[in-house]
C-alpha cells in the first residue's frame, strides 16, 4: 500500500491551517507586476561571451544569416565591456547602468581584508542570528539568509516603478534575485544546494590519482561486490546540528552480471540506465531533523559498467518545483516553470567545465551535458517568447561562453593544448554554438513586429588563454611581497606563508591587486595617502612593462588604477589596481587563491583555453540592434540607459551611460 | 480467492463507472458516503445502542456536575473520576462494532488503493518492470521472453539481480490504453496488464502475484499466476497519485477517512444511530 | 573541571575589573568567560578557510 510520508502529513496539517486562516479561500495568488500595455516592446538576447570578431568572420562566411539580417535593419558594433571584463562585473554594469564603483562588484572574488581570505563577491550567506541549542540540536529562531552583495538598483526595478512589465531570465549577478514583482529567475552565481558553484560527484572502482576533493567535484572510490555498489551522495551541511555535519544519502547500484546496465536506487527513485546513458532529473531530499529536509534535483550519467564502474552525478541543483533557496521572483515563477518543463538546471553556470578539466568527462561527454543545458534554455525561451506581449524580455544563454572557454584550444593552433586530430572533430564546436544562436535569433525575429526593438548583446568577447602569469610571484620578485619561509615558496595558498609585516601588495581574484593598507588590512603596513598613492602608481607602471621572457610580448597591456576609472559610492572598496592582461595572457590558476609559485610565466595546460579576464580593450562584446546607434562606441552601461529611454523613463542620476538612440 | 476478488472488484467497478472521467474527488466523495452509511449500519446492529445512550448521558451529567461544583475540590475530583470511568465504558461499547467493521474496511481499503493510489503511465513515460523469480531458479539461465505490444517498448536488456531473484527491464509507454505484456517461459505464457493514459479514476494494478492466499488478498487486481510457472510476481512501477486540494497533495486515505467520518456524523441523526 | 591561569597585563586587568563591575558581572571570571565565549562563537560561525577554498575552486576560473 502506498505509504503516507511525513511530508504529506505536514502538508495536510498546513492545508487545514491555511484553509481555516483564509476562511476557505484558495491559496494566495501572487500578483504579477505591471501589466501596462507598452507601445514599444523590447527583447534583449544576452549571449554570454559572444565575440565581435568571430561574429564578423562567420557573418562574412554567410553562416549567420539572421545576424546579418538584424545588422541590415540597424547596427552591429563592438560593445565596450567592464573593467575588469569578468561576467559578474560586466553584467552588473548592465544591470545598474553604473561601473563597479557604483555597484561594488569588482571581480569574481573579493577578500576579507581583516583575515586575508578570498570570498565570492556576488553573494554571502548569513547564519541565523539566534538559535536554541538542545544537546546536539540547534534550532534556529530566525532563518539564515543569503544576501546579494551587488549594490544599486536593477533596471527592471526601475521599470517596475513605472509599471512596465519585464521578464528577466537567468540574468547573471542576480542571486538571490533582488526583490521585485517582475518575473525573474536567478542566473550565474546561483549555487547548488551545497552552496557551491556546482559540485559533481564521481564514483568509480578505478584507482585514480585524483584526491577525494578536487575543485568542483568529489571523487568516491567504490567497490562492486556481488554486482552491487553501495555509495553515498553528500548533501548540504546540517545547520540543525552542532558543528554542522555534512548530510548524505545512501544509494545502491545494481549491475547486471553480463549486460552493460545498472539500476540505481536512491530514496523513492529507482531507474535503469544503459552504459553511456543519462537519467532525466531525479529528486532527492536530504533529511536534517524529523520535520525538515532539503530537496534537490540531479542527473545521473552511467559512464561505464565494466571493466571499471564509473558513475557521474551532476551537482545537486536547487529544485525549481520546491526551491530550498530563493531563485525566482515571484517565488512561484520557478515553480510554474517546473510544472511546465519538469526539472531544469537552476545552478548558475551548469556546463560542467570542472568535470571536463579533471578528465571525468571527455569532450563529447561535456558537449552532451551542455546540450542538455542549451535544450532546456531553448524550450523555456520558446515558451517565454510565445507569451511575450508587452514590456521587456531579457533572455540569457551561457553555452556561448562556456564552450568558448573549453574549446578555444581547437581553433587556436598556438595553444599549448592544440591537437590537430581532436581539432578535426571539435574544431567547429564554437562555430556551431554561434550558428545555434543564429537560429535562436531567427525565432525571435519571427516574433518581431514594427514596435519591437530587438537587441543581441554580449558582456565581453573572447581571446586565447595560452600563457599564465603568476602575479603574486611577480610581486614577490619585485620586493612588494615577502615570505616567512623562502624554502616553502609555492607550497601554500591563501598567502599562508606571507610575512605581512614586510608585504606591500598582494593579488586575490583574477584581475585584482590590493595594497596591504594600514588600518584596513589585518596587518597592513602601507599608510593611506601619499605613500599609498605613490606605491600604486609605481606598481601599475612596472606591471605594464613586464615582458614574457619566452616571447618578448608584453603580459599586461594596461594596469588600471581604480580611482582613475571608477565612479560611485563604492570606489573605496575597489582593489587598488585592475590588471588588464594582453591578448593570450591571463592571471595564472594559482593567482586567484593567493598561491606564490617559484616561476613567473608558464603555459596554460588546462582545457579551459579561451578566456576574457584581460584588458577590456582587447575583448569587447557585441551589440546588434534593429535601430541605428547614435553612440559611436556604446558600452554596457549605455544599454541600461537605452532600456529606460525606450520606455520614456528618465535616467536616475547615478547611471553613467547614455541612450544609444 | 480470485473468484471472490473478481466479484468484489466488479462491485467497485460498477459503483465507479459513471464517475471515471470526472475528478477523482467525485468518486471519492461517493465512496466515502457509502462507507459512512455502511459503518453507521454496522454500528447500529452490532453495538449496544441503549448502553451507549446511557453512558453518554452520564458523561453529560458529570460534565454539568463539574461546572456546578467547580468550587468544591472534592466534588470536582469525583465528577472527573466518573467522567473517566464512563469514557472507558463508552470505548468498551464501541469496541465490538469497531472489530466488526475492521474486516470489511480492510477489504474496501485494498480495493480503493487501486483506484486512488496510482497514476497510469503517460505516453512517453518510462518505468521499471520487475519479475521476481521463485527461489532456487537460476535467473541467469532463465529463458524468459517478453512480447510487448506496439504501444509499449522494452528499452533494455534484462538486468538481473541475483541477490533479490529479480529481473528488471526499462519499460516505455508509447500509446494510451490498457495493454497486455506477454511473457513466455518454458513454453508457457502469462500476461501483465499495463495502464497507459487511462481516465482520471481508473483501477491500476501494479502487481500480479502467484497463487497464495495472503498475496492474492492484498493484490486482487489481476488473476494469480499459475503455480506451474517459476515466477513469484510481476510488477510495473506506477507513479503515486495524491488527492489535489487547492494545490495541496493529500494522501487519498486521509481524505477517505475524513470524508467517511464527516458523512457518518452527518447522517447518524437521519438513521437514528447513537455513536 | 580543570582550571588554567591566564596572565593579563596590569593595564588591561584594571580595565577588565572596571568594566566587569560597570556591566554588572558578578565576578571577573564570569566577565572574561563571557567575552571569550562570544569571540569564539563568532569564529565558529564563520566558514573555515578550507571550506571557502573548496567552494571557490568550484568556479571555472580558479583551480
Amino acid at each position: 500500500m502506498n505509504k503516507l510520508n511525513r511530508r504529506e502529513f505536514i502538508k495536510l496539517s498546513l492545508t487545514a491551517g491555511s484553509f481555516l486562516a483564509l476562511g476557505g479561500s484558495s491559496a494566495p495568488i501572487i500578483k504579477a507586476s505591471g501589466k501596462k500595455e507598452t507601445p514599444e516592446k523590447l527583447i534583449i538576447l544576452g549571449l554570454d561571451g559572444m565575440d565581435p570578431h568571430l561574429v564578423d568572420v562567420l557573418m562574412n562566411q554567410g553562416k549567420l544569416p539572421n545576424f546579418r539580417r538584424l545588422q541590415s535593419l540597424g547596427d552591429f558594433r563592438p560593445l565596450r565591456t567592464s573593467t575588469p571584463p569578468q561576467s559578474p562585473v560586466a553584467w552588473s554594469n548592465f544591470i545598474t547602468g553604473m561601473n563597479p564603483g557604483g555597484h561594488g562588484i569588482f571581480d569574481f572574488l573579493h577578500r576579507d581584508p581583516e583575515r586575508y581570505i578570498p570570498l565570492f563577491s556576488a553573494a554571502a550567506s548569513e547564519a541565523a542570528k539566534s538559535a536554541i541549542k538542545i544537546g546536539n540540536l540547534v534550532l534556529p529562531l530566525s532563518g539564515g539568509k543569503i544576501k546579494n552583495l551587488r549594490k544599486g538598483r536593477a533596471f527592471w526595478q526601475i521599470l517596475e516603478d513605472h509599471d512596465i512589465p519585464a521578464t528577466i531570465f537567468k540574468m547573471p549577478s542576480n542571486y538571490p534575485p533582488v526583490p521585485t514583482k517582475q518575473q525573474t529567475l536567478s542566473g550565474m552565481g546561483t549555487t547548488d544546494i551545497l552552496g557551491n558553484p556546482g559540485l559533481f560527484n564521481y564514483y568509480t572502482t578505478e584507482f585514480l590519482e585524483l584526491k577525494e576533493d578536487i575543485g568542483g567535484g568529489r571523487i568516491h572510490e567504490v567497490y562492486a561486490i556481488g554486482n552491487k555498489v553501495e555509495a553515498t551522495l553528500p548533501g548540504p551541511r546540517n545547520s540543525f546540528k552542532k558543528d554542522r555535519p555534512e548530510s548524505w544519502l545512501d544509494f545502491t547500484v545494481y549491475l547486471d552480471p553480463v549486460n552493460p546496465l545498472a539500476k540505481i536506487v536512491i530514496q523513492d527513485e529507482e531507474f535503469i540506465l544503459k552504459e553511456g546513458e543519462w537519467s532525466d532529473w531525479k529528486s532527492v531530499r536530504f533529511p536534517m531533523i524529523p520535520t525538515q529536509s532539503v530537496p534537490g534535483i540531479c542527473r545521473f550519467y552511467l559512464k561505464q559498467v565494466r571493466p571499471e564502474f564509473k558513475l557521474y552525478i551532476s551537482p545537486i541543483n536547487i529544485d525549481p518545483s520546491a526551491p530550498a533557496l530563493p531563485i525566482s521572483t515571484p517565488p512561484a515563477y520557478a515553480e510554474e516553470l517546473a510544472k511546465k518543463f519538469g526539472g531544469f538546471y537552476t545552478q548558475g553556470l551548469p556546463a560542467d567545465t570542472k568535470a571536463l578539466d579533471h578528465g571525468v568527462f571527455d569532450d563529447g561527454e561535456f558537449l552532451e551535458q551542455d546540450n542538455f543545458v542549451l535544450q532546456e534554455r531553448m524550450d523555456i525561451f520558446d515558451h517565454e517568447l510565445s507569451r511575450f506581449e508587452s514590456g521587456l524580455l531579457f533572455y540569457y544563454v551561457s553555452s556561448t561562453d562556456q564552450r568558448q572557454h573549453m574549446f578555444w584550444r581547437y581553433i587556436d593552433q598556438e595553444h599549448p593544448l592544440y591537437d590537430p586530430k581532436l581539432a578535426s572533430i571539435y574544431g567547429k564546436t564554437i562555430e556551431s554554438i554561434y550558428i545555434e544562436m543564429d537560429r535562436m535569433l531567427a525565432k525571435t525575429m519571427d516574433k518581431m513586429d514594427k514596435n519591437t526593438i530587438l537587441m543581441v548583446m554580449s558582456d565581453h568577447g573572447f581571446t586565447p588563454f595560452r600563457r599564465s602569469f603568476h602575479l603574486n610571484s611577480w610581486l614577490k620578485e619585485n620586493g612588494y611581497l615577502n615570505l616567512i619561509n623562502a624554502w616553502k615558496q609555492g607550497e601554500e595558498d591563501l598567502f599562508m606563508n606571507t610575512d605581512w609585516s614586510r608585504t606591500k601588495a598582494y593579488a586575490y581574484g583574477i584581475n585584482s591587486l590590493f595594497i596591504n593598507q594600514a588600518g584596513r588590512e589585518g596587518e597592513g603596513v602601507v599608510r593611506p595617502g601619499a605613500e599609498k598613492e605613490a606605491l600604486v602608481r609605481e606598481i601599475a607602471q612596472k606591471l605594464e612593462q613586464v615582458k614574457d621572457p619566452q616571447t618578448g610580448e608584453r603580459i599586461v597591456s594596461r594596469a588600471f588604477v581604480a580611482k582613475d576609472i571608477y565612479r560611485g559610492r563604492y570606489v573605496e572598496e575597489a582593489p587598488e589596481i585592475i590588471v588588464g592582461y594582453n591578448r593570450g595572457y591571463r592571471a595564472s590558476w594559482s593567482t586567484p587563491l593567493g598561491r606564490i609559485p617559484k616561476n613567473l610565466v608558464e603555459d596554460n595546460k588546462e582545457k579551459w583555453s579561451g578566456d576574457h579576464c584581460m584588458d577590456p580593450n582587447v575583448i569587447p562584446g557585441i551589440l546588434l540592434v534593429n535601430r541605428k546607434s547614435k553612440v559611436e562606441h556604446p558600452a554596457l552601461y549605455d544599454l541600461t540607459a537605452t532600456i529606460l529611454d525606450v520606455f520614456n523613463i528618465e535616467k536616475p542620476e547615478e547611471m553613467i551611460g547614455k541612450s544609444i538612440f | 480467492m480470485w473468484i471472490f476478488n473478481s466479484i468484489f472488484g466488479k462491485i467497485f467497478e460498477i459503483i465507479f463507472i459513471p464517475f471515471r472521467s470526472l475528478s477523482p474527488w467525485v468518486g471519492m466523495t461517493l465512496i466515502s458516503l457509502l462507507t459512512g452509511l455502511l459503518m453507521l449500519l454496522i454500528f447500529r446492529y452490532t453495538s449496544n445502542q441503549e448502553g451507549i445512550r446511557k453512558v453518554k448521558n452520564k458523561i453529560k451529567a458529570h460534565l454539568l456536575e463539574l461546572r456546578l461544583f467547580k468550587d468544591s475540590l472534592a466534588l470536582s475530583l469525583k465528577a472527573q473520576g466518573n467522567i473517566f470511568r464512563s469514557n472507558i465504558k463508552y470505548i468498551g461499547y464501541s469496541g465490538k462494532p469497531l472489530l466488526v467493521m475492521i474486516v470489511p474496511l480492510i477489504l474496501i481499503l485494498i480495493q480503493l488503493n487501486f483506484w486512488f493510489a496510482y497514476q497510469s503511465l503517460q505516453p512517453g513515460e518510462i518505468t521499471i518492470l520487475k519479475v521476481k523469480v521463485q527461489e532456487g531458479q537460476n535467473i541467469l539461465d532463465l529463458e524468459l521472453k517478453i512480447e510487448p505490444p506496439r504501444s509499449l517498448a522494452i528499452e533494455t536488456l534484462p538486468l538481473r539481480i541475483e541477490e533479490q531473484q529479480e529481473i528488471n527491464w526499462r519499460l516505455r509507454a508509447k500509446e494510451g490504453g490498457l495493454h497486455s505484456l506477454v511473457f513466455r517461459i518454458n513454453g508457457q505464457s502469462f500476461v501483465k496488464k499495463v495502464s497507459v493514459a487511462q481516465k482520471p479514476l481508473s483501477r491500476i494494478s501494479p502487481l500480479r502475484v502467484r497463487r497464495n492466499f495472503i498475496d492474492e488478498l492484498f493484490n486482487p487486481g489481476e488473476a494469480p499466476i499459475s503455480k506451474d510457472i517459476p515466477v513469484k510476481s510481476i510488477e510495473v512501477k506506477y507513479p503515486n497519485k495524491n488527492m489535489n486540494l487547492f494545490g495541496w497533495h493529500i494522501h487519498w486515505i486521509i481524505v477517505y477517512f475524513a470524508l467517511s467520518i464527516i458523512f457518518g456524523f452527518a447522517l447518524k441523526g437521519v438513521l437514528k444511530v447513537e455513536i | 573541571m580543570g582550571k588554567a591561569k591566564v596572565k593579563l597585563e596590569k593595564d588591561l586587568m584594571d580595565k577588565v575589573k572596571k568594566y566587569a563591575e560597570l556591566a554588572g558581572y558578578s565576578s571577573l571570571e564570569e566577565f572574561v568567560t563571557h567575552c571569550l565565549e562570544k569571540e569564539i562563537s563568532k569564529l565558529e560561525e564563520s566558514e573555515s578557510e578550507e571550506e571557502i577554498k573548496k567552494k571557490l575552486k568550484g568556479l571555472g576560473y580558479i583551480s
